[in-house]
């Protein structure tokens, strides 16, 4: 009885490690099964196991598998026999970098991948985009260093001393300014061809600052703007400074270190305000004058839809000036981003090197050869590459007149402005001009020819009208495109009627400057502490022939707008006559010009009268005298020597008491209470000492005609 | 009695079948972990849930950390104002900028290079960690890099950037501005996940390789999608693109060598 429990214990033991064998057996077995032999293994060995091969368990596939992907792994096996061992297989694997397979020997066909990749690389390196990006980069660079004025002394005077630095402020400053305003006008008539819609014409015009008093072309100020002018009218419009560049930074001059971040700030906020707003009209109005290329950064959602643009090229001024550099510096930036952004020397460090054993490259990195590349000039950021067939798109054209109707007077010529705006690379054959009644007008030419020059999508023209009896009659410009044989048309009413009279009339007793304060004549060059005086005038229509000729608009214009422009103050127009109105005139910098005033008819074109007024501008300062010999605060002499040109060294009214006011450069004494002013005839010597010793700059205008009794004129237009 | 044995013997089994069961799963580990691994690293290797209003700003110094085309530009506009002190020379039209082109190749030389080479991640043998090269070690090191190469490249086979940039630029694809950033996401954490794997040491110079292709792959996606905002980059990019497609050629080619020579069987 002692052993039959520890009999049956046993029993009950070895039944239990028999069970536990059996079943971890067949559970290990039928695990394994799972883990380790996948359905493609299996199936790719066909069960065979070769003694040489392992299995590489696979994981699930993820969740998200596009369906044209194809099998990352394969193998194939052959089998000599029944057994694993006279099995053979070879697998495959790709990794699915989202990188083109190139074959050797496809790399120069400029086809399939190769192709797709030289002309991606074609396009980019010669896109308009990168160059216009580039060089508003480049601009930046110049624009951060002369706006923060601490940073360019600092700079500069590493290069060339202290005495130079301000130099190097005021020249570039002055090159700044100047392109904006010659631009602005040009961006008028840019605006004024497109199809914008009256009312987003309108506020771009507003948002641009823009007036119709300035919207006749003007004489480019010198050589180079005249080529930057010409060569950038198509390109990016950006948005109008309301300050000018050059005001802001003899306004900078003029502070403390702490005032120049905060104005600078201030500028820079204000710029890019308008910015926004601009972009939002373009955005709006689909086209125009103003293009996508504004945005500098984009902002996406994870769809890759573009919500918006997080930084524009801050204003019209950094874009004008872009666009200047980009022409002006095209050769030498083209130069060094191509043929010479590296020595020869960087390629060794950068260009990957085969390993014979291993077939890959190593000791390099491929992405940065490009600049190796360009070292060696083969291909430049700029230059042109391989390039293949671009995507085909519908080649159109858009049409139209500035103005969109015309006045034409009997026996006069008039012009008219022809655009024409080619989308996707569309090509003009011809344009051909027709009239609807030839006894009323007749035009010089009745067939225009396109213009050679694939970089431009607008081209101009300007076609002569000649107005030859009162009536109406329209002229129809058709352009027909080579590809397509589509057409793009526009009409434009003229209106052909007898000239008459009229009479303008300076008011000179309304003419009005500004107060007499020191602070009024201290912080000129900033847009709202710019020096302003306001003129009134009388136009008188009366005795007017022909009723149909109403005055429309009485527009002021300086005839240089880098001297000074002229904003419309008000007009009032009762009927035909007489007609007030006044301006406000801006002065930014030292010389000569015109204010010119202009009664139009209702077509805003057509000028009915005219008048020329002599204006200068020039500096001045207070209690300061600039001799020859040096720089000294001093009260005017009473022997400082009066000059009675208006346009050279001072000019004061006889028979006005003198004042304590001196010119800034030249110390000639000024009678300022009473409107004289001088303007900059200084030796350089003298302005040079002044600029070390006087800290503020000063603007004044002269106007000088004005001072004298205005006679009216009478302006007869003839038939 | 011998009923009530057969019936304790029966009943004993059950309860030692349940046992061994029971002592099976709890002990089996490959069992366990290849089930729960297969989960959670399936979570943990999905493609990032993508939040649709997750906004994304298309800026060189955000993905990079600098913006070459600024700093090109700065060195060629601090050379125009040493250069030209008194400011363009207008009457010169052909040439109113004078600079000093030996000195602006040699600045950008050093300081875009430079900076290029900053910007991108390389992958050294100082960043992985290397293992004996066993057969388990391989079998592992394989096994991982078919998971990752799943999980978060899959998406994007038959892709290719370049066409996928042209469609961006050239006319304004969402979809294909959409596949590049979420291969700029997908990427990274492929690289995330592969700088973590024991590396047999013959696959050292695969496993580099590889890294650094989808390093510079990203590098190139981002490029192009800032295009506007760090023109000098695309350029530099674009013009190397079929260098590094020639460069992916010959590691793929290498890849399947290297299966070759070591059996593996997929």
């Amino acid at each position: 009885m002692n052993t039959r429990p520890t009999v049956f214990l046993m029993r009950i033991f070895l039944t239990y490690m028999v069970c536990v064998l059996g079943l971890s057996m067949f559970s290990v077995q039928n695990a394994v099964a799972i883990y380790e032999v996948p359905p493609t293994n299996q199936e790719v060995c066909d069960g065979h196991i070769p003694p040489n091969c392992y299995t590489v368990p696979l994981f699930p596939k993820p969740p998200e598998q596009p369906s044209e992907s194809t099998s990352a792994g394969t193998c194939s096996c052959s089998c000599s026999s029944s057994t694993e061992a006279s099995c053979s297989c070879s697998c495959t694997f790709s990794i699915p970098i989202p990188l083109p397979v190139i074959d050797q020997g496809a790399i120069n066909a400029i086809t399939g991948v190769a192709g797709a990749i030289a002309k991606l690389t074609a396009d980019i390196s010669n896109s308009g985009e990168a160059k216009l990006q580039t060089a508003g980069i480049i601009h930046d660079s110049v624009f951060s260093y002369l706006s923060a004025m601490k940073t360019v002394c600092d700079d500069t005077m590493k290069f060339f001393g202290q005495d130079k630095c301000r130099t190097v402020v005021e020249n570039w400053g002055n090159f700044l300014s100047d392109i904006p305003k010659n631009v602005r006008l040009k961006t008028i008539n840019e605006i004024q061809s497109t199809d914008l819609d009256l009312r987003a014409m309108e506020m771009l015009k507003a948002t641009l600052g823009l007036g119709q008093d300035s919207s006749a072309d003007q004489e480019p100020f010198n050589k180079f703007e005249d080529m930057y002018l010409k060569q950038g009218t198509q390109e990016g419009w950006r948005i109008t400074p309301h300050t000018t560049l050059g005001g802001a930074l003899v306004h900078l001059t003029q502070q403390n270190n702490r005032n120049l971040a905060l104005i600078t700030q201030q500028y820079l906020d204000q710029q890019t305000d308008s910015a926004v707003e601009a972009g939002k009209m373009e955005a709006q109005s689909g086209q125009g004058a103003l293009s996508s290329q504004e945005c500098l950064t984009q902002y996406v959602n994870r769809n890759g839809q573009v919500v918006g643009c997080a930084k524009y090229s801050a204003n019209m001024t950094e874009s004008m000036t872009n666009e200047a550099i980009r022409t002006g510096i095209n050769a030498e930036v083209n130069a060094i981003t191509s043929a010479t952004i590296l020595s020869s020397g960087m390629q060794s460090q950068i260009s990957p090197q085969q390993d014979p054993d291993t077939g890959l490259y190593t000791g390099g990195i491929a992405l940065l050869r490009g600049l190796a590349n360009a070292a060696n000039g083969d291909i430049g950021m700029f230059e042109s590459g391989p390039s293949a067939p671009a995507p085909k798109l519908v080649a159109k054209c858009s049409l139209s007149f500035t103005p969109q109707s015309k006045t034409v007077l009997v026996g006069k010529n008039a012009t008219t402005s022809i655009s024409i705006f080619m989308q996707n690379q569309a090509k003009l054959k011809d344009i051909s001009l027709s009239v609807s009644d030839t006894n009323i007008i007749s035009l010089n030419t009745t067939k225009l020819e396109p213009k050679e020059d694939p970089g431009k999508i607008t081209q101009q023209f300007s076609v002569t009208i000649s107005g030859n009896k009162p009536g109406t009659a329209i002229v129809t410009a058709t352009a027909s495109m080579q590809e397509t044989q589509d057409i793009c048309a526009a009409d434009i009413p003229l209106r052909v009627t007898v000239a008459q009279a009229c009479l303008i009339a300076p008011d000179k007793t309304d003419f009005v400057f500004p107060g007499q304060s020191d602070v009024q004549w201290t912080n000129a060059g900033m847009p709202n502490e710019q020096f302003t005086m306001k003129q009134n005038l009388k136009a008188d229509i009366s005795g007017t022939a022909n009723a149909a000729l109403q005055i429309n608009a009485v527009a002021f214009k300086v005839s240089n707008p880098l001297i000074a422009n002229a904003t419309p103050d008000s007009v009032s127009i009762s009927g035909s006559t007489p007609v007030t109105a006044s301006t406000l005139v801006t002065a930014f910098k030292t010389g000569t010009s015109t204010l010119e005033i202009n009664v139009t008819a209702p077509d805003k074109q057509t000028v009915l009268c005219t008048k020329q007024i002599p204006m200068a501008v020039g500096y001045r300062c207070k209690a300061t005298r600039c001799p020859a010999y040096g720089c000294y605060p001093p009260t005017c002499q009473d022997s400082t020597p009066e000059t009675t040109s208006p346009l050279h060294s001072c000019y004061t009214l006889k028979n006005i008491p003198r004042t304590e006011y001196c010119d800034y450069y030249t110390g000639v004494r000024l009678a300022d209470q009473n409107n004289a002013w001088c303007i900059d005839s200084a030796p350089p010597v003298f302005a040079n000492l002044c600029q070390n010793a006087v800290k503020q700059s000063i603007f004044a205008v002269q106007i000088t005609t004005l001072l004298e009794k205005l006679t009216s004129v009478k302006a007869f237009l003839h038939l | 009695m011998k009923a009530f044995r057969i019936l304790l013997f029966g009943v004993v089994c059950a309860g030692a079948a349940v046992f061994a069961v029971f002592v099976l799963f709890s002990f089996t580990k490959n069992y366990s972990i290849v089930i729960s691994s297969d989960n959670q690293t399936q979570a943990a290797r999905s493609l990032p849930n993508n939040s649709y209003e997750k906004i994304v700003y298309l800026d060189a110094t955000k993905f990079f950390g600098s913006n070459l085309s600024v700093l090109a530009g700065s060195i060629i506009g601090k050379n125009i104002l040493s250069q030209n002190p008194n400011g363009p020379q207008l009457a010169n039209a052909q040439s109113p900028i004078v600079l000093n082109q030996k000195q602006v190749t040699q600045d950008i030389a050093a300081q875009v290079y430079t900076q290029a080479v900053k910007d991108l991640t390389i992958y050294t043998e100082k960043d992985i960690t290397r293992v004996l090269d066993t057969q388990n070690a391989v079998a592992a090191y394989t096994q991982e890099l078919k998971t990752i190469s799943n999980a978060y490249l899959e998406p994007f086979r038959n892709k290719d950037i370049s066409v996928l940039a042209a469609l961006v630029i050239e006319q304004n694809d969402n979809d294909a501005r959409k596949i590049l950033l979420s291969y700029a996401d997908a990427s990274q954490q492929a690289l995330d996940e592969l700088i973590k794997l024991p590396v047999p040491d013959s696959w050292v110079t695969l496993h580099l390789e590889l890294m650094n292709i989808i390093s510079e792959s990203r590098y190139a996606a981002l490029a192009f999608l800032t295009i506007q905002n760090d023109p000098v980059r695309a350029n530099i990019v674009a013009q190397n693109y079929q260098s590094l497609a020639k460069r992916f050629t010959a590691f793929t080619q290498a890849l399947n060598n290297k299966i070759k020579q070591d059996h593996i069987i997929f």
